[in-house]
């Protein structure tokens, strides 16, 4: 590095000479160029063996990469489980998981390398350390190690993200690295010699690694990996007589200049880590290139690549731009818009004026989205506006998808799926198909679903389910068949194969990622609600090692929903596991016990609970009195009535809450019978804002105990004393709430009822009953409506005139 | 001897950079009757790091329009193609000041402007007749008096138009045909009524995103524009810089000497920054005030303020005299933007001043002015 300060020359520091025994080739992934000038390097250089950077446990995958049929976008996807705990330095933590990708387009270099290597039938192979021995030599959070939803390989942040990058757009007046780079690099560098390429490269990614600091390197793995790339380049030197390097740009100056490698401390085992090669698409290449890591625009950046093929260098830009424009207006013209040929004569222009004014060969993609800014966006650019930019920005992404060659290797986790649907006779087919099963009388059935509830658990887009008795939201109880819609698509795959990471089946991958979930669970809820996934996916092995940590999430949850929450979802599990044939595989009444305990400890607090919550808490309730009428929980009713007593007993407490817990204690024992005949009085005679509460307090009641106004006369006598006592004005403002009180019963009910109120009065219940409305008002309101309604037509016929 | 004007066109302030420029500009291709390359016109508005020879001497190029390049960029090659380049966004981003150096430098003349107006008509912008000649010896080109398209027209130079959407929509609609076939309909001179427009004429014009809803344009006469939306300055030390020029190229037309406070300009940066994002450098959320809170309007308070020390104080810039004339820009709408800006000094500017100090604790002292 030091060379280049005392003003030795990029050509002294990394030499480019065909006669070399070792060749460098500088690359940026991805990048058209770099690939365009490589083919040319390879002709004239003929090597007899290609290094290509990129981990080398991989190298059994490179005969599926160059197969013929294997078509780009495709990618190396790389998992590691850290099982023996060599990442976190701590074991009997839940090991983690770490994945990354390495996609391969046609015009990535590499790609091009390994292409022609296996044309001319030339070994070739990757050389960097294996993926998990990256990740050992990366320090924490660093490199690929930084967490993120998806990590690419092939990132190239060294040459894009320093301070001294940013000093240089702003000197060239240019809005990005990217824009930089297409000036200097893909456009123009075009119409260079291979070697002024090479060394206008080199003395780029110069610059770059001389303004990243070494300790960054270092923390990033990239010097350890450099020492193991320079070893293996070594050794093939040793083999071969010509060897073509072909790495990126940023190490060669580190594949020269090697630090000693260091000896690894530990041997991995070769379960832990793995890599299987996965269909990929445009749009998922482009996410990765988010900050720094890749080029944009994969899309644009192909049609680039197989144009340069097809036009030679001197027109690709230039058709691919004016193709580019009359995509996004067709695109436009058929979303609606109003754009014309000219707007796209105009556009073009203005991008050939751009490209001429910015001292380009040729326009290129910011000359793109420059001339379609200009001339499609009509008005001022907003998001109202914005559409042929976003038409832009999607077709430049592009929607390619890639096929791998047949017999690519495919995880274990796709290969156990593709049995489980051979086994269970489900079609991979592109086609919506729908199936029914019956749970309940069917094991095979039995089985199917929990491999469809676990398919849903992995997240795969695989099935769902349509109609069925529903445990997690605990409805649809009386149902005894489950129906499911299911369709194949490449993106199951693709799930599949990111999920691959956590096992080699469908049981031992949902298994794992049900241990990390819970894991991560933070409320006794959400805790109970995976125990209820875990039930539906048949993981019985699996949900006793998570009734540990439920315990614990049951302890130190305060929240009183939550827990409710927890105890329904446990309850139903408690319930329905004789249904669904799974006695005895687990402990749920423990469970249940331990969580019921906790809410009965919150109980008494909840009296003050407002309109909102009354109804969870009414629910609460009547969920634990349902529990103690189970014979295994029968011990714990009087625990509970004494609680309910408790509640009853204070003061404010919300009166539809009231009423409720009065009707359960009254459930339990008829003795409340009295204290029910008081709460009525007190509430109902009680100062008018009570009395404005008792709506609510015989609405909780009914909830509750509404046989109470069946089985007894006596208090069926008493509302009635007090209503009548009411005046009018009151009566009007609690009857909202009374006919809610009153909607619990079933019609035959409340016929019963009103006809027994209207005998204490006297009357027949005959006598109550009268039409719903007036047939001679309904005519009459019928005939008015009917007038209204000609006077409208006849009012627009007259054009609308004073005559109304 | 010539007599000071108060603010002299483009073409006259810049006219050593624009000549350096033309003789920089040398085997550059123009396009027909251009004054200037693209090149050349670029180097003119966005400046140039090494100064340009000119015969024995050398000129800085200064940069004058701070932010975006690029768009710069596109609104040069518009103005070279067949459309129209129509300038859109916040009143205050210097619209009309990209709008004049881009004439300056093409035509070399940014005066030929229609100003328009609720009372715009069309013979404002076409051309009108001197009814003395027309009376005495009939429609003639004599008797017509030529407006600013026509001038554009005929001399093939740039036409502004200021302000489009505050007129009229049928008479931003007499551009639609003149736009499209560049040649106008002179109905009165018979068979010599024909104009056809010389190459390098085209048309700037400028509209507030504020005046939408005043006169929208017909989508005839947008198709006939390219539309570029300049953006209010994304970022504080730009802001401030351009505070800084402006008020430095002001003071020095007035003959005011005195040194320019940078921190003042820092605080009027910030303060119209955050008020005009709604949200803080530190991350939090203020109420907007609908008060225009431009740049330009930031540069008006600096310089008011900078003549108040000049003429009445000892030459120090007050932060008291800074929030007074803070009110006047602000408070010209609603008496709620009033209440917004007490609530920033109560939040934001009390935290900064706790924080920084300096400036912002004699600003935040100064809150007393809020009225």
């Amino acid at each position: 590095m030091e060379a280049l300060l005392r003003g030795q020359g990029t050509a002294e520091v990394i030499p480019f000479s065909l006669d070399a025994p070792v060749l460098y080739y500088p690359v940026r992934h991805h990048s058209p160029v770099c690939a365009w000038h490589l083919e040319r390097v390879m002709e004239r250089y003929r090597p007899d063996c290609v290094l290509v950077e990129g981990p080398e446990n991989a190298n059994h995958l490179i005969s599926v990469l160059t197969n013929p049929d294997t078509k780009a976008p495709v990618a190396l996807y790389y998992a590691y489980r850290d099982e023996g705990g060599l990442l976190s330095g701590e074991e009997g933590e839940e090991p983690e998981t770490c994945r990354c990708y390495y996609p391969f387009l046609d015009q990535s270099p590499e790609l091009a390398a390994l292409r022609f290597a296996a044309a001319h039938g030339i070994p070739s192979r990757f050389i960097d350390l294996s993926y998990a021995e990256i990740l050992l030599a990366t320090k924490a959070s660093r490199g690929l190690r930084t967490r993120e939803e998806k990590q690419s390989y092939a990132s190239d942040r060294y040459l894009a993200a320093n301070q001294f990058q940013k000093r240089l757009c702003e000197k060239a007046g240019l809005r990005s690295f990217e824009e930089f780079w297409e000036k200097y690099f893909e456009t123009a560098g075009l119409f260079l010699s291979d070697e002024a390429f090479v060394g206008q490269m080199n003395a780029y990614c110069l610059l770059s690694r001389q303004n990243t600091p070494e300790v960054e390197l270092r923390e990033d793995g990239c010097l350890a990996r450099e020492a193991h790339m320079a070893q293996r380049v070594r050794e093939a030197a040793g083999q071969y007589q010509r060897v073509l390097v072909v790495a990126g740009g940023f190490h060669i100056y580190g594949l020269l200049h090697p630090e000693p490698s260091e000896e690894h401390p530990c041997k991995l085992p070769s379960s832990a880590q793995s890599v299987y090669p996965m269909r990929y698409t445009m749009p998922a290449a482009d996410a990765l290139s988010g900050y720094a890591s890749g080029m944009p625009a994969p899309g644009y950046y192909a049609d680039v690549w197989a144009a340069l093929h097809r036009e030679g260098a001197e027109k690709a830009w230039g058709e691919v731009t004016l193709d580019y424009l009359v995509r996004t207006g067709r695109k436009l013209r058929q979303k609606g818009d109003t754009i014309s040929a000219f707007d796209e004569i105009c556009a073009f222009q203005q991008a050939q004026g751009l490209a001429a004014l910015r001292e380009k060969p040729a326009p290129g993609l910011y000359e793109l989205r420059d001339a379609v800014l200009s001339s499609f966006v009509k008005g001022e650019a907003n998001l109202s506006t914005g559409a042929p930019v976003e038409v832009l920005g999607e077709l430049t992404r592009g929607k390619a998808v890639g096929k791998l060659c047949d017999g690519a290797l495919t995880p274990p986790l796709v290969r156990d799926f593709d049995e489980k649907c051979r086994a269970f006779r489900l079609k991979r087919e592109a086609a919506r198909q729908e199936i029914t099963l019956s749970l309940f009388s069917q094991p095979r059935h039995r089985e199917i679903s929990r491999f469809l509830h676990q398919t849903v658990f992995l997240d795969c887009g695989f099935a769902q389910r349509q109609k069925g008795p529903d445990l997690q939201r605990r409805r649809d109880r009386n149902l005894i068949r489950e129906t499911w819609t299911y369709r194949w698509t490449a993106a199951v795959e693709v799930s599949l194969i990111e999920a691959a990471v956590s096992g080699a089946t469908m049981e031992e991958a949902c298994a794992v990622q049900l241990r990390e979930r819970m894991a991560g669970a933070n409320s006794a809820g959400a805790g109970a609600h995976l125990l209820v996934q875990g039930f539906l996916m048949g993981l019985g092995d699996t949900a006793d090692a998570l009734a540990g940590r439920m315990e614990e999430l049951l302890l130190s949850d305060g929240d009183f929903t939550s827990l409710c929450e927890a105890f329904a979802s446990l309850s139903t599990l408690e319930e329905w596991q004789d249904q669904y044939g799974e006695r005895g595989g687990y402990d749920y009444p423990a469970l249940l016990d331990r969580c019921f305990g906790r809410v009965l400890q919150l109980l008494p607090a909840m009296a003050a609970v407002d309109d909102r919550g009354v109804l969870g808490v009414q629910q609460a309730c009547m969920l634990l009195y349902q529990v103690t009428d189970r014979e295994a929980f029968s011990h714990r009713r009087p625990a509970l009535m004494e609680t309910f007593a408790c509640l009853a007993g204070q003061n404010p407490i919300h009166p539809a809450l009231h009423g409720a817990v009065l009707g359960l204690l009254y459930g339990g024992d008829p003795e409340w019978k009295g204290r029910i005949d008081g709460a009525v009085r007190s509430y109902l005679r009680g100062t008018r804002g009570m009395m404005l509460q008792s709506a609510a307090f015989l609405q909780g009641l009914f909830y509750t105990a509404r046989d109470l106004l069946l089985v007894d006369q006596g208090f069926l006598r008493q509302i009635d004393g007090l209503l009548t006592e009411l005046t009018e004005e009151d009566f009007t403002a609690l009857l909202p709430e009374l006919r809610l009180a009153f909607s619990y019963f079933v019609p035959m009910e409340t016929d019963r009822i009103a006809r027994q109120a209207a005998a204490l009065h006297g009357a027949e219940g005959r006598d109550l009953r009268r039409e719903a409305v007036d047939a001679a008002a309904y005519a009459l309101a019928e005939a008015v409506d009917a007038w209204a309604a000609r006077r409208i037509d006849s009012f627009e016929e007259e054009g609308g005139d004073q005559s109304w | 001897m010539e007599h000071s004007v108060l603010r002299p066109q483009a073409e006259r302030r810049y006219q050593a950079e624009l000549a350096a420029l033309r003789v920089w500009d040398q085997g550059n291709r123009k396009p027909q009757n251009w004054q200037l390359s693209p090149k050349a016109v670029r180097l003119f508005i966005l400046g140039s790091r090494e100064p340009v020879r000119c015969g024995g001497e050398t000129v800085a190029i200064q940069k004058k329009y701070l932010g975006n390049d690029a768009l710069v960029e596109r609104c040069i090659i518009t103005l070279a193609g067949n459309r129209g380049l129509m300038l859109v966004g916040e009143p205050g981003t210097a619209k009309t000041m990209l709008s004049e150096l881009l004439s300056a430098a093409i035509s070399g003349c940014s005066t030929n402007t229609v100003q328009g107006t609720a009372g715009t008509t069309e013979d404002m912008i076409k051309y009108s007749w001197n009814y003395a000649l027309l009376l005495a010896n009939g429609p003639s080109r004599q008797a017509l008096v030529p407006a600013p398209l026509y001038v554009g027209m005929e001399k093939g130079i740039l036409t502004r138009f200021e302000e489009i959407t505050r007129t009229p929509a049928e008479v931003q609609d007499s551009l639609i045909s003149v736009l499209s076939d560049k040649v106008l309909n002179i109905p009165e001179l018979g068979d010599e009524g024909l104009l056809f427009a010389r190459p390098g004429f085209n048309v700037i014009g400028t509209a507030n995103t504020r005046d939408k809803g005043v006169n929208e344009m017909s989508s005839a006469l947008k198709r006939r524009f390219n539309f570029e939306t300049v953006l209010p300055v994304g970022d504080v030390a730009l802001e401030k810089q351009i505070i800084l020029n402006e008020v430095g190229a002001l003071a020095a037309a007035a003959g005011i000497t005195q040194p320019l406070d940078e921190e003042a300009a820092e605080l009027l940066a910030t303060t119209y920054h955050e008020l005009r994002e709604g949200v803080t450098a530190e991350g939090q959320r203020i109420e907007k005030p609908s008060a225009v809170m431009s740049t330009a309007e930031a540069v008006s308070v600096y310089y008011q303020t900078l003549m108040t020390a000049w003429y009445y104080g000892d030459g120090r810039m007050d932060e008291g005299c800074l929030v007074d004339n803070l009110v006047g820009a602000v408070a010209k709408e609603s008496r709620e933007d009033m209440e917004k800006i007490s609530g920033y000094f109560a939040t934001v500017v009390r935290d900064k001043a706790r924080r920084e100090g300096g400036a912002w604790k004699r600003y935040y002292e100064a809150r007393g002015r809020l009225k």
